[in-house]
């Protein structure tokens, strides 16, 4: 569904070009969930833009579906969206929630826009109340299923995911991650997720690669994942990160 | 032990008048801790941050405060005045914050602040100072001791931040130090060094350590005591080992509720958040 072969990508700086990512590499069926493991200034959020097409690489290219995302149309982006970080600044502070969903069918000219809104709202657990209410009025919970929401409104086939949990509570983590495992089932989509979080990349993902400055150092399956088999000294810095505390947490069967 | 109580909080009640009416953000809270790790754990909005922060007398101007006592080390903080708890705060309390990019001065380099709290709390002439700052410095595992502490805290990076604000904390040899969400700003891989630089630190000074988070491994790894808080309540309190058999339902949801690396779950729990739990609450305390 998506492949991305030998991708690169440099801002030009002062002194010459600053690579960002090198000769980035994967493919993900359709209905995957791939993660990419990072921390910051891994290059972690400028792979997601390049593959939403908010960025063109710089070398390599992006195959949706066998095609290459070369021109960003309105076709193109309809079929990629993409769920942000911090669902306190992806949505419009001055806008009702059924503005912002109500957009992107605007923008791609759709029909019927409030019927869709509703339904929007009741797949993720939302009821029509909340159609005329702003951000503010909303929970972080509330608000990442928003944002969840508007990706969807438009029947995409891609949803890139950029850390959706880090900015939540946990028991609402819970909440947001089991949503998104039911969407993705009922709708056969695939996901790009990135985190720094081993435990939610294991628990959503098939595969996922750890990027270390701008590459990736190892592609590692679930059950690796959850096993700590990995080689690289970086991922077994990271897998010791994940697992503090987790003796403590054993829970007698 | 037989010693005095480093803290002894009772019947702590903080609340705010909105607009829209009276918020109890933190309701009939009592504690006793000595000088060992305690964690207090609980999700945003449980009133854990402002339960450590009253201890200090930094809540925000519009909290109204009402307790029976709070007590650090037998002086009585709720009715101390503004001159004695300036007394206190950084002296013999010592805080650390979620993110050093905000809690360190950007205009003074970190020997300027490392010395300034030997100046202020008047314990030592310059030179003890800066000889103590060199020394701190390296023990929280700096080998370039000397470029740190001519640097500006633009030129340190997060956990260099952290683990300087740490040495930082130490100048006046506290009796306790407050950590609030210390490494939430911070990268996996640096979380753990930083963690690891404090708790020896901790461990090393027998200092009383409160950790606040929202990181429910984190703290079982790093305190020997977890307070649980829900809705400004204790609603549990238990030993760190035994957190596995934990008994009430918000602290079991709690732990239920993260996804594990050691096991693989098709669905996480949810809490179930119209359950009654009040009669549960301080069933720990």
């Amino acid at each position: 569904m998506l492949e991305v072969s030998r991708l690169s990508f440099s801002y030009a700086g002062r002194h010459g070009p600053v690579p960002i990512l090198k000769d980035i590499s994967f493919s993900v069926p359709r209905g995957g969930a791939y993660g990419v493991i990072g921390e910051s200034g891994s290059g972690k959020s400028t792979l997601l833009r390049l593959l939403s097409g908010l960025a063109r690489p710089v070398e390599g290219q992006i195959l949706v579906d066998g095609a290459p995302a070369v021109r960003w149309s309105g076709k193109m982006r309809r079929r990629v969206q993409f769920v942000m970080q911090d669902p306190y600044a992806s949505l419009h502070p001055l806008k009702t929630i059924n503005s912002a969903l109500g957009e992107p069918l605007r923008i791609h000219g759709e029909r019927d826009i409030p019927a869709r809104v509703e339904k929007a709202l009741a797949q993720v657990g939302l009821d029509a109340s909340f159609r005329f209410r702003f951000p503010h009025q909303l929970s972080g919970g509330q608000r990442q299923r928003v944002a969840i929401a508007r990706a969807l409104i438009i029947n995409p086939e891609i949803v890139l995911l950029d850390e959706p949990t880090s900015a939540l509570d946990v028991s609402v983590q819970a909440e947001v991650l089991n949503l998104l495992k039911d969407l993705q089932e009922e709708r056969q989509l695939t996901f790009v997720l990135v985190s720094h979080d081993l435990a939610v990349v294991a628990h959503m993902c098939d595969r996922a690669s750890v990027l270390h400055s701008g590459s990736i150092v190892e592609t590692l399956e679930a059950r690796d994942l959850r096993a700590g088999n990995c080689s690289h000294p970086y991922s077994k810095e990271l897998m010791a990160s994940a697992r503090v505390g987790l003796p403590a947490l054993e829970v007698e069967q | 032990m037989t010693e005095q109580p480093l803290v002894e909080i009772s019947a702590l009640d903080i609340s705010f008048t909105t607009k829209s009416g009276r918020v109890d953000a933190v309701r009939g809270v009592s504690f006793t801790m000595g000088r060992e790790r305690l964690g207090i754990v609980g999700e945003s909005g449980s009133g854990k941050s402002l339960t450590a922060r009253c201890l200090l007398g930094i809540l925000p101007a519009n909290a109204e405060v009402r307790s029976r006592h709070i007590v650090f080390d037998g002086i009585r903080v709720d009715t101390a005045g503004e001159a004695e708890m300036r007394r206190l705060r950084g002296r013999r309390i010592g805080m650390i914050l979620q993110d050093p990019k905000y809690s360190l001065n950007p205009l003074l380099t970190v020997s300027q602040q490392l010395c300034e709290m030997f100046s202020i709390h008047r314990v030592g002439n310059r030179a003890e100072a800066r000889a103590k700052a060199i020394d701190l410095l390296r023990a929280v595992g700096f080998t370039d001791a000397d470029r740190v502490m001519a640097s500006y805290p633009h030129e340190l990076s997060g956990g260099m931040g952290q683990r300087a604000m740490i040495a930082m904390m130490l100048m006046t040899d506290p009796d306790l130090i407050v950590a609030d969400e210390p490494t939430s700003a911070l990268d996996v891989t640096v979380k753990l060094k930083v963690l690891d630089t404090m708790d020896r630190m901790v461990r090393e000074r027998r200092m009383g350590l409160v950790l606040i988070s929202h990181d429910l491994n984190l703290v079982a790894a790093y305190c020997d005591r977890i307070l649980i808080m829900y809705r400004g309540r204790v609603v549990e309190t238990l030993n760190s080992p035994d957190l596995a058999a934990a008994r009430h339902p918000y602290t079991r949801a709690l732990v239920d509720s993260l996804p594990r690396l050691d096991r693989q779950v098709d669905r996480l729990k949810t809490l179930d958040r119209g359950a009654d739990w009040t009669r549960w609450e301080n069933a720990g305390a």
